[in-house]
């Protein structure tokens, strides 16, 4: 049969919707943790930089309009003390924090807590009724952890990742420990090549770009973000 | 791109400026034709491609490409030589499907549609579907993103070069897909498609037209771990079917329901998706146009909100959704088209009537005195004292046995024959006296009223509790009224709360902006030399922005004086700024801010509205359970006023 019209129609351009709301946006939803390193030895150029690469990966999820719809944000700091800065939402209601450095380094607890946050969120999914992707982690830090029981949170990350609950990545920040940091997840961690944070979120977003395409549970080959002109290199 | 492109018989073709880029191609204008578009692989197509290419070029028919982004003509770097890229029909209005199924962003992308206009569109994906498959053409990769639609609700597939083609004797294969469509049964990608196969994806697409983005087989699912999307469609759970229980699946929150549509397509979707008969050809694209033909023919508006349609048969699926505390996915519509018409409701009409609701009360005092007066003992039912002869019999033994007792006092051994004897029937005489019918009466009537007495107690008791637990209700309901009522008084001064608020930081935004361009070294501040403002710019400190006390401060060489001067003419650079309104928040954020409160508004009026009515249904489902409870308590009052005369009868 033949196509039909349906009347006639104005559209306004207006970029901003209801994206938050699981109601108004069923899209199924890639759940991205970001714990990020907020001591006192990232202060100066590498925070700025980190600050910089944020407002770049929200710029860059708000372009796409199926990233916008399915990509939920996290972010949770670690120094002295750990903080959801961000809660889990779509770009827009994404708000890149102006992160400062200050304090000790307290990994382990920030890993133990992004875990639990995507625990909940699962559960909230769920509930919802909306289907989710396998869930990034992204771990990014220059130093070492100095909480007692990070082997704990570690072995945990790791049990996490083996068993694809989550996909953990550990980027190091120059003079990161790296042996340590291996402990993490189960890839090598990546070294950040300078501060080239702005490389790793726009790397980030187009990963999570194609992901969100692809279908929950699907595997993606992701672009190696250590060959050619990548941001990183391998650590060992 | 260079002039080096021909088409397929030599002639040169112009290309103009991108028009995009994706992961096979780019899309370029071509100079002189503004209804065509160049489509340049990023690499030469193979020997099967351009075969595919050339077949397709002879195979669609006008009516195909009316819709379809079909190959009008094939370039080529040189002439005869390999298939560089393609020439196609240039759709207008390129929006993806998904920003019209997606309630989020229809708002926005599409505010005037309705659920008309979603089926419409789904009645011509299927008008679309329907025309490829008469020509025996099978799309293979349905997905959100190739199929566009316009401000008619008519769609446009692109694409096309990944469609199955038939012809020569030979089958090109789509090799493509995107799981979210694919049906359970292809294995691969690399697999040859049916038009079987197409109809699942078409399903998915009129599933998520119609049921508001959702999938069919995103649900809740009950069991234990992750259920992703491709395997519950391996596993058919669809959440929405009849069976989606045993499948452990049940349909998400606020959403429409299966027998929300016309029988015709319910069956339709349980077809598609969950039938378990396997091996059974799913709905055609022909089934799809019959069905929503029937649709529209029943479409009905909602008496209640002008931006809701519904089918017939059945109240509002969208306001039941609003009433359940979920989002009106029409607010845009409704916005449009009620924005004129003063959408405020009478809140004093309304509170008129809710106060008028009597709150549950228990009627005990209609539903008691039945008459107690001519209530009167009732006779004891004990005949004649049944046992007085053999207990006068007994009592006679026991004064004989007493006498010989006392004989025995005399002679011992009558005492040994007379003691047990005395003993044993002035037991047996105390047992009978006992025994009497009549006293045995009357203890069970004292008994009785015990009991009654008792259970009115009881039964008091219980009727309080329930009618204090009614009338709780009865409050709470008021209660949340009251508060809503309050919500919706206040809904103007919240709105424009949040204005201020978006002004306010689009003013801090725009000075912080302008901060930024007030470069100390373009400036004359007295102290502050080019090689000063050299140290300064090494620690960060640029522009008016950077400028703080304390940054300043830390600044070797830099002490408090200078500190002050410079914090001095920041401040001489912001009292400078001014607000640029026209400037101001984003419209869209505004805009996102008034639906916001046109949401809550229409919310908090709806609940309100029906106020009165949810107050009533509490009165009256308490008031029937009271009176129940209040026959029963009369009924043991008057068992107790019998019980109470009974009780009085003497033996006399």
């Amino acid at each position: 049969m033949e196509q039909r019209p349906f009347g006639e129609g104005i559209v306004d351009d207006q970029p901003a919707f209801g994206t938050n709301s699981f109601a108004e946006n069923p899209e199924p939803r890639v759940p991205c943790v970001l714990i990020l390193d907020v001591s006192s030895s990232m202060a100066g150029d590498p925070i700025k930089q980190l600050n910089d690469g944020l407002i770049c990966y929200k710029d860059e999820l708000t372009a796409d309009s199926l990233a916008s719809k399915r990509v939920e944000v996290s972010v949770v700091t670690f120094g002295s003390e750990v903080n959801t800065v961000v809660d889990y939402t779509t770009s827009e209601g994404f708000f890149p924090p102006k992160l400062e450095a200050n304090g000790l380094t307290y990994m382990g607890q920030a890993v133990n807590q992004a875990i639990d946050s995507l625990e909940a969120r699962k559960q909230e999914y769920k509930n919802a009724g909306i289907s989710y992707y396998r869930p990034w982690i992204f771990l990014i830090t220059d130093g070492a952890p100095n909480d007692s029981n990070w082997e704990q949170a570690a072995q945990r990350a790791v049990e996490g990742d083996k068993a694809k609950s989550f996909s953990m990545y550990c980027v190091g920040v120059e003079g990161a420990d790296f042996e340590t940091l291996a402990k993490f997840c189960v890839l090598e961690p990546l070294k950040l090549q300078g501060l080239r944070f702005r490389d790793l979120f726009l790397w980030l977003s187009s990963s999570q770009q194609s992901v969100s395409r692809s279908t929950p549970g699907d595997e993606v080959p992701l672009e190696n973000p250590t060959v050619g002109d990548g941001w990183a290199t391998a650590s060992v | 791109m260079a002039s080096q492109i021909v088409d397929q018989y030599g002639a040169p073709v112009a290309l103009g400026s991108e028009l995009g880029r994706g992961g096979e191609g780019a899309v370029y204008e071509i100079c002189g034709k503004s209804d065509q578009v160049a489509k340049i692989y990023l690499k030469p197509a193979d020997h099967e491609k351009t075969q595919k290419i050339s077949l397709m070029l002879n195979l669609g028919g006008d009516s195909i490409k009316e819709f379809a982004a079909w190959p009008i003509a094939s370039l080529h770097r040189h002439p005869g030589g390999p298939t560089a890229g393609i020439v196609m029909p240039k759709v207008s209005q390129p929006t993806e499907i998904h920003e019209l199924y997606s309630p989020a962003h229809r708002k926005v992308t599409f505010p005037k549609a309705d659920w008309r206009f979603l089926v419409r569109t789904a009645l011509n994906c299927a008008a679309a579907f329907q025309s490829l498959h008469t020509n025996r053409i099978v799309v293979g990769d349905v997905n959100q993103g190739n199929v566009l639609v316009s401000e008619q609700a008519t769609v446009n597939l692109i694409d096309c070069d990944s469609f199955q083609i038939s012809g020569n004797a030979k089958t090109y294969l789509c090799k493509v897909g995107v799981a979210h469509y694919t049906p359970p049964e292809l294995d691969s990608y690399k697999d040859m498609r049916t038009e079987n196969h197409d109809n699942f994806g078409l399903a998915v697409l009129i599933f998520h037209l119609l049921f508001m983005g959702r999938h069919p087989y995103s649900g809740r699912y009950s069991g234990a771990g992750d259920m992703p999307l491709e395997r519950a469609i391996k596993e058919q759970r669809f959440a929405y079917g009849r069976n989606a229980q045993q499948l452990q699946m049940a349909p998400p929150p606020q959403c429409l329901s299966l027998g929300e549509l016309t029988p015709v397509l319910g069956n339709l979707f349980e077809r598609a998706f969950a039938d378990p008969r396997a091996g059974k050809p799913r709905p055609t694209a022909t089934h799809w146009c019959n069905a929503l033909l029937e649709l529209e023919a029943k479409m009905r508006k909602c008496s209640r909100d002008p931006g809701h349609f519904h089918c017939e048969g059945s109240p509002c699926p969208w306001c039941r959704i609003v009433q359940q505390g979920g989002p009106n996915f029409f607010i845009s519509v409704s916005l449009k088209t009620a924005a004129a018409r003063s959408a405020n409701i009478n809140l004093h009409r309304i509170f008129f009537e809710i106060n008028s609701v009597k709150p549950p009360a228990s009627s005990l005092k209609r539903a008691l005195r039945k008459p107690t007066q001519s209530l009167a003992p009732r006779p004891f039912e004990a005949g004649p004292d049944s046992n007085k002869i053999p207990r006068m019999l007994v009592a006679g033994i026991t004064c004989g046995g007493a006498v010989l007792t006392l004989m025995g006092i005399f002679y011992s051994v009558v005492a040994y024959f007379s003691v047990p004897i005395t003993l044993v029937f002035s037991l047996w005489w105390l047992i009978l006296w006992l025994a009497r019918p009549l006293k045995k009466e009357i203890r069970q009537r004292k008994a009785t009223l015990k009991n009654c007495r008792e259970g009115l107690h009881k039964a008091k008791q219980n009727l309080s509790f329930v009618l204090q637990h009614h009338i709780e209700l009865f409050e709470n309901k008021i209660n949340k009224l009251e508060e809503a009522k309050s919500r919706y008084e206040s809904l103007g001064a919240r709105r424009d709360r949040d204005f201020a608020q978006l002004q306010a930081s689009a003013r801090e935004r725009q000075l912080e902006d302008y901060l930024e361009r007030c470069f100390i070294s373009s400036y004359k501040i007295s102290g502050i030399g080019p090689t000063r403002v050299v140290t300064l710019e090494s620690y960060g400190i640029e522009t008016a922005a950077d400028v703080s006390y304390k940054r300043v401060e830390s600044v070797p060489g830099f002490g408090p004086k200078l500190a002050r001067t410079l914090v001095n003419w920041r401040a001489n650079q912001e009292s400078r700024f001014t607000f640029n309104a026209s400037q101001g928040a984003p419209a869209s954020a505004v805009q996102n801010l008034d639906m916001k409160y046109l949401q809550e508004k229409s919310q908090i009026q709806t609940m309100l509205a029906g106020g009165p009515i949810s107050l009533r249904a509490i009165t009256n489902g308490a008031n029937a359970e009271l009176g129940r409870l209040d026959e029963n308590l009369a009924e043991l009052e008057l068992a107790l006023a019998q019980a109470k005369l009974d009780a009085t009868l003497d033996e006399g």
